[in-house]
Protein backbone atom coordinates (compact mmCIF):
# COMPACT_ATOMS: atom_id res chain seq x y z
CA UNK A 1 0.00 0.00 0.00
CA UNK A 2 1.16 3.70 -0.93
CA UNK A 3 2.98 5.16 2.12
CA UNK A 4 2.65 8.42 3.96
CA UNK A 5 2.81 11.88 1.65
CA UNK A 6 5.20 14.40 3.32
CA UNK A 7 5.46 17.92 2.74
CA UNK A 8 8.65 18.71 2.76
CA UNK A 9 9.68 21.83 3.83
CA UNK A 10 10.49 25.21 2.44
CA UNK A 11 14.61 24.65 2.84
CA UNK A 12 14.11 21.39 1.18
CA UNK A 13 11.78 22.78 -1.78
CA UNK A 14 14.85 25.48 -2.68
CA UNK A 15 17.36 22.33 -2.50
CA UNK A 16 14.99 20.59 -5.31
CA UNK A 17 14.93 23.41 -7.12
CA UNK A 18 18.56 24.86 -6.77
CA UNK A 19 19.35 21.17 -7.85
CA UNK A 20 17.10 21.49 -10.79
CA UNK A 21 18.86 24.58 -11.48
CA UNK A 22 22.43 23.52 -11.50
CA UNK A 23 22.19 20.19 -13.00
CA UNK A 24 19.56 20.65 -16.13
CA UNK A 25 19.52 24.44 -16.21
CA UNK A 26 15.79 24.50 -15.62
CA UNK A 27 14.90 27.92 -13.77
CA UNK A 28 13.38 27.99 -10.53
CA UNK A 29 10.35 29.75 -11.61
CA UNK A 30 9.34 27.20 -13.96
CA UNK A 31 8.87 24.82 -10.77
CA UNK A 32 7.00 27.95 -8.13
CA UNK A 33 3.65 26.33 -10.50
CA UNK A 34 4.43 23.34 -8.34
CA UNK A 35 4.65 21.66 -5.12
CA UNK A 36 6.50 18.81 -3.61
CA UNK A 37 6.32 15.99 -1.42
CA UNK A 38 8.00 13.14 -0.51
CA UNK A 39 6.87 9.45 -0.49
CA UNK A 40 9.05 6.91 0.13
CA UNK A 41 12.90 7.46 -1.58
CA UNK A 42 10.92 9.55 -4.04
CA UNK A 43 10.09 13.24 -4.59
CA UNK A 44 7.00 13.86 -6.47
CA UNK A 45 5.82 17.31 -7.86
CA UNK A 46 2.00 18.50 -8.30
CA UNK A 47 0.16 21.27 -9.66
CA UNK A 48 -2.61 20.47 -8.01
CA UNK A 49 -4.78 23.33 -6.79
CA UNK A 50 -6.19 22.80 -4.04
CA UNK A 51 -4.93 19.93 -2.83
CA UNK A 52 -6.59 17.15 -1.68
CA UNK A 53 -7.92 17.40 1.86
CA UNK A 54 -6.29 14.25 3.19
CA UNK A 55 -2.71 13.42 2.57
CA UNK A 56 -2.59 10.02 3.72
CA UNK A 57 -2.30 6.83 3.04
CA UNK A 58 -5.87 6.90 0.87
CA UNK A 59 -4.12 8.58 -2.20
CA UNK A 60 -1.73 6.19 -4.42
CA UNK A 61 -0.31 9.45 -6.35
CA UNK A 62 -0.73 12.53 -6.62
CA UNK A 63 1.46 14.70 -9.31
CA UNK A 64 4.21 12.70 -11.10
CA UNK A 65 7.20 11.38 -9.84
CA UNK A 66 10.23 14.15 -10.09
CA UNK A 67 12.94 12.15 -8.42
CA UNK A 68 14.08 9.61 -6.67
CA UNK A 69 17.34 8.68 -4.73
CA UNK A 70 19.05 5.39 -6.24
CA UNK A 71 21.98 5.46 -4.02
CA UNK A 72 23.93 7.36 -7.12
CA UNK A 73 22.29 10.38 -6.55
CA UNK A 74 18.78 11.90 -7.22
CA UNK A 75 17.51 10.52 -10.20
CA UNK A 76 15.00 12.62 -12.59
CA UNK A 77 11.66 10.58 -14.28
CA UNK A 78 11.55 10.46 -17.59
CA UNK A 79 7.99 11.96 -17.72
CA UNK A 80 9.32 14.70 -15.32
CA UNK A 81 11.95 15.30 -17.75
CA UNK A 82 9.93 15.28 -21.09
CA UNK A 83 7.49 17.92 -18.82
CA UNK A 84 10.05 20.08 -18.27
CA UNK A 85 11.83 19.53 -21.92
CA UNK A 86 11.73 22.66 -23.20
CA UNK A 87 13.46 23.95 -20.19
CA UNK A 88 15.93 21.14 -19.55
CA UNK A 89 18.97 23.12 -21.09
CA UNK A 90 22.39 21.59 -18.86
CA UNK A 91 23.46 18.13 -19.06
CA UNK A 92 21.36 17.08 -22.38
CA UNK A 93 22.49 15.24 -25.17
CA UNK A 94 21.26 14.43 -28.44
CA UNK A 95 21.55 10.86 -29.38
CA UNK A 96 21.83 9.07 -32.75
CA UNK A 97 19.18 6.20 -33.62
CA UNK A 98 22.21 3.86 -33.76
CA UNK A 99 23.29 5.22 -30.53
CA UNK A 100 19.63 4.72 -28.77
CA UNK A 101 19.81 1.37 -30.19
CA UNK A 102 22.57 0.46 -28.69
CA UNK A 103 21.73 2.25 -25.30
CA UNK A 104 18.43 -0.04 -25.39
CA UNK A 105 20.42 -3.32 -25.09
CA UNK A 106 22.12 -2.13 -21.83
CA UNK A 107 25.12 -1.61 -24.02
CA UNK A 108 27.00 2.12 -23.43
CA UNK A 109 27.63 4.50 -25.77
CA UNK A 110 31.05 7.47 -25.95
CA UNK A 111 28.74 10.71 -26.80
CA UNK A 112 30.76 12.90 -29.44
CA UNK A 113 33.25 14.70 -28.52
CA UNK A 114 31.20 18.16 -28.60
CA UNK A 115 28.40 16.71 -26.72
CA UNK A 116 30.86 15.04 -23.80
CA UNK A 117 32.36 18.52 -22.99
CA UNK A 118 29.15 20.13 -22.03
CA UNK A 119 27.92 16.87 -19.62
CA UNK A 120 28.78 16.35 -15.88
CA UNK A 121 29.21 12.83 -14.28
CA UNK A 122 25.42 12.18 -13.37
CA UNK A 123 22.24 11.59 -14.64
CA UNK A 124 21.58 13.30 -18.11
CA UNK A 125 18.39 13.59 -20.53
CA UNK A 126 18.72 11.87 -23.15
CA UNK A 127 17.30 13.83 -26.63
CA UNK A 128 15.88 12.74 -30.08
CA UNK A 129 16.05 15.81 -32.62
CA UNK A 130 16.90 18.20 -29.92
CA UNK A 131 13.45 16.32 -27.51
CA UNK A 132 13.93 15.15 -24.33
CA UNK A 133 13.29 11.36 -25.07
CA UNK A 134 14.67 9.48 -21.69
CA UNK A 135 17.05 9.56 -18.91
CA UNK A 136 20.14 8.55 -18.87
CA UNK A 137 23.46 8.38 -17.15
CA UNK A 138 26.76 9.69 -17.71
CA UNK A 139 30.38 8.14 -16.16
CA UNK A 140 33.58 7.97 -17.32
CA UNK A 141 32.97 9.55 -20.66
CA UNK A 142 30.08 7.14 -21.67
CA UNK A 143 26.28 7.47 -21.41
CA UNK A 144 23.82 5.02 -20.59
CA UNK A 145 19.91 4.29 -20.62
CA UNK A 146 18.12 4.93 -17.08
CA UNK A 147 14.56 4.25 -17.99
CA UNK A 148 12.18 1.39 -16.86
CA UNK A 149 12.47 -1.38 -18.24
CA UNK A 150 8.80 -1.28 -19.81
CA UNK A 151 10.26 1.83 -21.10
CA UNK A 152 12.79 0.18 -22.45
CA UNK A 153 10.50 -2.42 -24.88
CA UNK A 154 8.63 0.56 -26.15
CA UNK A 155 11.50 2.53 -26.99
CA UNK A 156 12.92 -0.65 -28.80
CA UNK A 157 10.13 -0.62 -30.99
CA UNK A 158 10.34 3.06 -31.55
CA UNK A 159 13.80 3.21 -32.45
CA UNK A 160 13.93 -0.38 -34.36
CA UNK A 161 10.91 1.42 -36.78
CA UNK A 162 13.04 4.55 -37.44
CA UNK A 163 15.82 2.28 -38.48
CA UNK A 164 13.98 0.03 -40.61
CA UNK A 165 12.11 3.52 -42.48
CA UNK A 166 15.47 4.83 -43.11
CA UNK A 167 13.86 8.24 -41.59
CA UNK A 168 16.33 9.78 -39.25
CA UNK A 169 18.66 12.28 -41.27
CA UNK A 170 21.99 12.32 -39.06
CA UNK B 1 -29.35 -7.03 -30.04
CA UNK B 2 -31.98 -8.17 -31.87
CA UNK B 3 -34.39 -6.92 -28.28
CA UNK B 4 -33.11 -2.92 -29.43
CA UNK B 5 -34.98 -3.89 -32.71
CA UNK B 6 -37.55 -1.23 -32.29
CA UNK B 7 -35.41 1.29 -30.04
CA UNK B 8 -32.86 1.57 -32.11
CA UNK B 9 -33.52 3.71 -35.32
CA UNK B 10 -32.19 2.83 -38.57
CA UNK B 11 -31.11 -0.72 -37.02
CA UNK B 12 -30.48 -2.67 -40.56
CA UNK B 13 -27.79 0.00 -40.37
CA UNK B 14 -27.26 -0.30 -37.11
CA UNK B 15 -26.48 -3.97 -37.72
CA UNK B 16 -24.15 -3.20 -40.38
CA UNK B 17 -21.99 -0.76 -38.63
CA UNK B 18 -21.47 -2.53 -35.63
CA UNK B 19 -20.48 -5.71 -37.81
CA UNK B 20 -17.02 -3.61 -38.90
CA UNK B 21 -14.12 -2.77 -36.81
CA UNK B 22 -14.15 0.88 -35.37
CA UNK B 23 -12.22 3.19 -36.73
CA UNK B 24 -9.06 4.19 -34.51
CA UNK B 25 -9.21 7.54 -33.51
CA UNK B 26 -6.52 9.60 -31.33
CA UNK B 27 -6.96 12.68 -28.95
CA UNK B 28 -3.97 15.29 -29.67
CA UNK B 29 -2.43 16.18 -25.94
CA UNK B 30 -2.97 19.78 -25.92
CA UNK B 31 -1.03 20.01 -22.70
CA UNK B 32 1.81 18.87 -24.34
CA UNK B 33 1.38 19.95 -28.41
CA UNK B 34 -1.06 21.19 -30.33
CA UNK B 35 -3.54 19.15 -32.59
CA UNK B 36 -1.70 20.97 -35.78
CA UNK B 37 2.25 20.28 -34.72
CA UNK B 38 0.49 16.30 -34.15
CA UNK B 39 -0.65 16.26 -37.27
CA UNK B 40 2.21 17.52 -39.01
CA UNK B 41 4.72 15.13 -37.23
CA UNK B 42 2.69 12.12 -37.53
CA UNK B 43 2.18 12.66 -41.14
CA UNK B 44 6.27 13.44 -41.73
CA UNK B 45 6.45 9.78 -40.50
CA UNK B 46 3.31 8.06 -42.86
CA UNK B 47 0.19 8.51 -41.09
CA UNK B 48 -2.48 10.34 -42.75
CA UNK B 49 -4.62 11.61 -40.11
CA UNK B 50 -8.07 12.60 -41.08
CA UNK B 51 -9.51 15.38 -38.59
CA UNK B 52 -13.20 14.41 -37.06
CA UNK B 53 -14.16 18.08 -37.32
CA UNK B 54 -16.85 18.46 -34.06
CA UNK B 55 -13.87 17.97 -31.83
CA UNK B 56 -10.69 19.88 -33.19
CA UNK B 57 -8.43 17.72 -30.68
CA UNK B 58 -9.66 14.07 -32.24
CA UNK B 59 -8.41 12.51 -35.60
CA UNK B 60 -9.43 9.48 -36.96
CA UNK B 61 -5.86 7.23 -38.11
CA UNK B 62 -6.63 4.71 -41.04
CA UNK B 63 -7.28 1.18 -40.04
CA UNK B 64 -3.92 -1.40 -39.91
CA UNK B 65 -1.48 1.13 -38.73
CA UNK B 66 -0.40 0.91 -35.46
CA UNK B 67 0.34 4.27 -34.15
CA UNK B 68 1.32 3.10 -30.79
CA UNK B 69 5.08 2.52 -31.39
CA UNK B 70 5.62 5.85 -32.38
CA UNK B 71 7.74 8.21 -30.24
CA UNK B 72 4.55 10.92 -30.40
CA UNK B 73 3.25 8.53 -28.79
CA UNK B 74 5.74 7.51 -26.49
CA UNK B 75 6.23 11.30 -25.86
CA UNK B 76 2.80 11.35 -24.40
CA UNK B 77 1.55 13.83 -27.54
CA UNK B 78 -1.65 11.81 -28.31
CA UNK B 79 -3.88 8.72 -26.25
CA UNK B 80 -5.64 6.42 -28.27
CA UNK B 81 -9.51 6.46 -27.58
CA UNK B 82 -13.14 5.95 -29.06
CA UNK B 83 -14.43 9.29 -30.55
CA UNK B 84 -17.56 8.60 -28.25
CA UNK B 85 -15.57 8.45 -25.39
CA UNK B 86 -15.11 12.57 -25.75
CA UNK B 87 -18.81 13.11 -25.54
CA UNK B 88 -18.57 12.45 -22.16
CA UNK B 89 -15.89 14.86 -21.05
CA UNK B 90 -17.43 17.25 -23.43
CA UNK B 91 -21.10 16.89 -21.70
CA UNK B 92 -19.28 17.43 -18.16
CA UNK B 93 -17.36 20.32 -19.50
CA UNK B 94 -15.06 20.66 -16.73
CA UNK B 95 -12.89 24.19 -16.43
CA UNK B 96 -9.73 25.20 -15.62
CA UNK B 97 -9.53 25.80 -11.28
CA UNK B 98 -12.18 23.54 -10.84
CA UNK B 99 -12.26 20.46 -8.58
CA UNK B 100 -13.32 17.11 -10.08
CA UNK B 101 -14.44 13.95 -8.95
CA UNK B 102 -13.82 10.85 -11.72
CA UNK B 103 -15.44 7.98 -9.56
CA UNK B 104 -14.31 5.63 -12.22
CA UNK B 105 -11.45 6.73 -13.96
CA UNK B 106 -9.63 4.25 -14.91
CA UNK B 107 -7.66 3.41 -17.67
CA UNK B 108 -8.05 7.17 -18.00
CA UNK B 109 -8.75 8.24 -21.41
CA UNK B 110 -11.62 10.49 -19.66
CA UNK B 111 -9.35 12.03 -17.01
CA UNK B 112 -6.91 12.89 -18.82
CA UNK B 113 -8.95 14.29 -21.60
CA UNK B 114 -10.52 16.28 -18.33
CA UNK B 115 -6.64 16.94 -17.40
CA UNK B 116 -6.73 19.28 -21.24
CA UNK B 117 -9.82 20.45 -20.65
CA UNK B 118 -8.85 22.20 -16.73
CA UNK B 119 -5.55 23.15 -18.77
CA UNK B 120 -3.55 21.16 -15.96
CA UNK B 121 -5.30 24.02 -13.31
CA UNK B 122 -7.11 22.55 -10.42
CA UNK B 123 -7.71 19.09 -8.83
CA UNK B 124 -8.42 15.99 -10.31
CA UNK B 125 -9.59 12.79 -7.92
CA UNK B 126 -9.24 10.19 -10.28
CA UNK B 127 -10.46 7.03 -8.43
CA UNK B 128 -11.11 3.50 -9.45
CA UNK B 129 -11.72 0.18 -7.23
CA UNK B 130 -9.21 -1.99 -9.36
CA UNK B 131 -5.76 -2.61 -9.18
CA UNK B 132 -5.09 -3.93 -12.76
CA UNK B 133 -7.08 -1.03 -14.22
CA UNK B 134 -5.55 1.68 -11.76
CA UNK B 135 -2.32 0.72 -13.28
CA UNK B 136 -3.20 1.72 -16.66
CA UNK B 137 -4.63 4.96 -15.33
CA UNK B 138 -1.14 5.38 -13.65
CA UNK B 139 0.73 5.05 -16.48
CA UNK B 140 -1.31 7.33 -18.87
CA UNK B 141 -1.44 10.00 -16.31
CA UNK B 142 1.95 9.83 -16.13
CA UNK B 143 2.56 9.67 -20.26
CA UNK B 144 0.82 12.62 -20.98
CA UNK B 145 2.47 14.44 -18.00
CA UNK B 146 -0.98 15.18 -16.03
CA UNK B 147 0.11 16.46 -12.51
CA UNK B 148 -3.43 17.64 -10.79
CA UNK B 149 -4.54 14.40 -10.48
CA UNK B 150 -4.54 12.38 -7.11
CA UNK B 151 -5.09 8.46 -7.70
CA UNK B 152 -7.45 7.05 -5.28
CA UNK B 153 -8.16 3.10 -5.06
CA UNK B 154 -11.81 2.82 -3.44
CA UNK B 155 -15.37 1.30 -4.02
CA UNK B 156 -17.06 4.58 -5.74
CA UNK B 157 -20.07 3.30 -3.94
CA UNK B 158 -18.61 4.22 -0.37
CA UNK B 159 -16.52 7.24 -1.78
CA UNK B 160 -15.44 8.87 1.62
CA UNK B 161 -17.07 12.33 2.14
CA UNK B 162 -14.26 14.47 2.85
CA UNK B 163 -16.02 17.75 2.64
CA UNK B 164 -14.34 18.52 -0.67
CA UNK B 165 -17.17 20.99 -3.08
CA UNK B 166 -16.74 19.09 -5.56
CA UNK B 167 -17.65 21.19 -8.85
CA UNK B 168 -18.20 18.66 -11.05
CA UNK B 169 -18.63 14.56 -10.78
CA UNK B 170 -17.95 11.90 -13.74
CA UNK B 171 -20.01 8.37 -13.15
CA UNK B 172 -18.41 6.52 -16.53
CA UNK B 173 -20.30 3.63 -15.11
CA UNK B 174 -19.55 -0.14 -15.47
CA UNK B 175 -21.96 -1.33 -17.99
CA UNK B 176 -22.77 -4.20 -20.28
CA UNK B 177 -20.47 -2.47 -22.52
CA UNK B 178 -22.68 -3.16 -25.44
CA UNK B 179 -21.60 0.06 -27.31
CA UNK B 180 -18.09 -1.82 -27.60
CA UNK B 181 -19.71 -4.53 -29.86
CA UNK B 182 -17.74 -3.69 -32.94
CA UNK B 183 -14.34 -4.60 -30.97
CA UNK B 184 -15.91 -7.44 -28.86
CA UNK B 185 -18.29 -8.79 -31.41
CA UNK B 186 -19.48 -11.42 -28.44
CA UNK B 187 -21.05 -8.73 -27.56
CA UNK B 188 -24.21 -9.30 -30.10
CA UNK B 189 -24.94 -11.58 -27.51
CA UNK B 190 -27.51 -10.96 -25.03
CA UNK B 191 -26.95 -10.25 -21.54
CA UNK B 192 -27.01 -12.35 -18.60
CA UNK B 193 -30.21 -11.10 -16.50
CA UNK B 194 -28.04 -12.06 -13.35
CA UNK B 195 -25.22 -10.18 -14.26
CA UNK B 196 -27.68 -6.85 -15.27
CA UNK B 197 -29.34 -7.11 -11.63
CA UNK B 198 -25.74 -6.67 -10.52
CA UNK B 199 -24.31 -4.07 -12.99
CA UNK B 200 -27.23 -2.13 -12.22
CA UNK B 201 -27.75 -2.02 -8.15
CA UNK B 202 -23.42 -1.03 -8.40
CA UNK B 203 -24.55 2.12 -10.73
CA UNK B 204 -27.31 3.11 -8.85
CA UNK B 205 -24.77 3.23 -6.12
CA UNK B 206 -22.13 4.70 -7.70
CA UNK B 207 -24.70 7.66 -9.29
CA UNK B 208 -25.95 8.08 -5.75
CA UNK B 209 -22.93 8.29 -3.90
CA UNK B 210 -21.63 10.85 -6.85
CA UNK B 211 -25.03 12.85 -6.15
CA UNK B 212 -24.28 13.11 -2.25
CA UNK B 213 -20.96 14.46 -2.67
CA UNK B 214 -21.31 16.78 -5.19
CA UNK B 215 -21.69 20.65 -4.02
CA UNK B 216 -24.89 21.93 -4.23
CA UNK B 217 -25.26 23.58 -8.00
CA UNK B 218 -22.93 21.14 -9.01
CA UNK B 219 -22.93 18.54 -12.02
CA UNK B 220 -22.70 14.91 -12.18
CA UNK B 221 -22.62 13.49 -15.35
CA UNK B 222 -23.88 9.70 -15.45
CA UNK B 223 -22.72 7.90 -18.63
CA UNK B 224 -22.32 3.94 -20.11
CA UNK B 225 -21.45 2.67 -23.61
CA UNK B 226 -24.46 0.57 -23.37
CA UNK B 227 -27.37 0.80 -25.16
CA UNK B 228 -29.77 -1.07 -22.33
CA UNK B 229 -32.24 1.54 -20.81
CA UNK B 230 -32.40 -0.50 -17.53
CA UNK B 231 -28.45 0.46 -17.29
CA UNK B 232 -29.37 3.93 -18.55
CA UNK B 233 -33.10 5.71 -18.37
CA UNK B 234 -33.96 3.29 -15.50
CA UNK B 235 -30.94 4.00 -13.22
CA UNK B 236 -31.64 7.95 -14.08
CA UNK B 237 -34.85 7.20 -12.90
CA UNK B 238 -34.41 5.78 -9.85
CA UNK B 239 -31.55 8.92 -9.11
CA UNK B 240 -34.35 11.74 -10.30
CA UNK B 241 -36.83 9.59 -7.91
CA UNK B 242 -34.84 9.52 -4.76
CA UNK B 243 -31.86 12.47 -4.72
CA UNK B 244 -32.21 15.94 -4.73
CA UNK B 245 -31.44 16.31 -8.39
CA UNK B 246 -32.47 18.06 -11.87
CA UNK B 247 -32.08 16.48 -15.42
CA UNK B 248 -30.08 19.56 -17.65
CA UNK B 249 -30.55 19.68 -21.53
CA UNK B 250 -27.48 18.49 -23.12
CA UNK B 251 -26.20 20.18 -26.60
CA UNK B 252 -24.02 17.55 -28.64
CA UNK B 253 -21.73 18.49 -31.13
CA UNK B 254 -22.73 15.18 -33.12
CA UNK B 255 -25.89 13.66 -34.21
CA UNK B 256 -27.75 11.84 -30.84
CA UNK B 257 -31.19 10.56 -29.80
CA UNK B 258 -33.04 11.51 -27.00
CA UNK B 259 -33.31 9.16 -23.79
CA UNK B 260 -36.23 6.82 -24.02
CA UNK B 261 -39.43 7.25 -21.69
CA UNK B 262 -40.83 3.74 -22.84
CA UNK B 263 -39.42 0.28 -23.68
CA UNK B 264 -40.46 -3.32 -23.87
CA UNK B 265 -43.20 -2.78 -21.17
CA UNK B 266 -41.07 -0.18 -19.20
CA UNK B 267 -41.54 3.18 -18.27
CA UNK B 268 -39.36 5.79 -16.62
CA UNK B 269 -39.47 9.31 -15.45
CA UNK B 270 -40.51 11.68 -18.51
CA UNK B 271 -37.60 13.92 -17.74
CA UNK B 272 -35.56 11.80 -19.05
CA UNK B 273 -35.84 12.97 -22.68
CA UNK B 274 -33.32 14.93 -21.83
CA UNK B 275 -30.98 12.51 -21.60
CA UNK B 276 -28.63 11.55 -24.56
CA UNK B 277 -28.16 8.21 -26.66
CA UNK B 278 -25.09 7.97 -29.68
CA UNK B 279 -25.03 5.06 -31.53
CA UNK B 280 -22.16 3.32 -33.62
CA UNK B 281 -23.86 4.36 -36.75
CA UNK B 282 -24.44 8.01 -35.74
CA UNK B 283 -20.59 8.80 -35.40
CA UNK B 284 -19.11 5.25 -36.47
CA UNK B 285 -17.61 4.89 -33.59
CA UNK B 286 -19.08 2.67 -30.08
CA UNK B 287 -21.98 3.97 -28.38
CA UNK B 288 -22.66 6.32 -25.64
CA UNK B 289 -25.42 7.34 -23.24
CA UNK B 290 -25.09 10.55 -21.03
CA UNK B 291 -27.33 12.27 -18.52
CA UNK B 292 -26.17 15.44 -17.41
CA UNK B 293 -27.30 16.07 -13.32
CA UNK B 294 -27.69 19.00 -11.27
CA UNK B 295 -27.87 18.90 -7.33
CA UNK B 296 -30.22 20.60 -6.19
Amino acid sequence: MASKLVVPKETCVALIKEHFLKRFGVAEDILNHYRFFFRGNAIWMTGANPLPPWSEEKIQRLGIRLLRNTGKGWKPSTPALQLLSRFVTANRVDVTVSEWLTLITGDSVVPAQASRDQLSPGYVALCFKGEVVACGYFEKGRLVLATSRQGVQSLSSIFERFRSARAEDE
Amino acid sequence: MERYRHLIPDYEKFLRVVQTPAPTVIRANTLKTSPEVLAARLKKIGYSLSALGWDPWLFTVPNGESISSTLEHWLGHFYIQEATSALAVHILDPQPGEIILDLCAAPGGKTTHIAQKMQDKGLIIANDRTEKRLRALHSNLTRLGVTIAAVTETDGRRFPDLGIPFDRVLVDAPCSSEGRVRDQPQLLEPVDPSFLRYIISVQKGLLRRALELIKVGGVVVYATCTFAPEENEGVVSYALQRLPCELVSIELPVPGHPGVTEWNGLRWNPEVVKCVRVYPHDVNSGGLFAAKFRRL
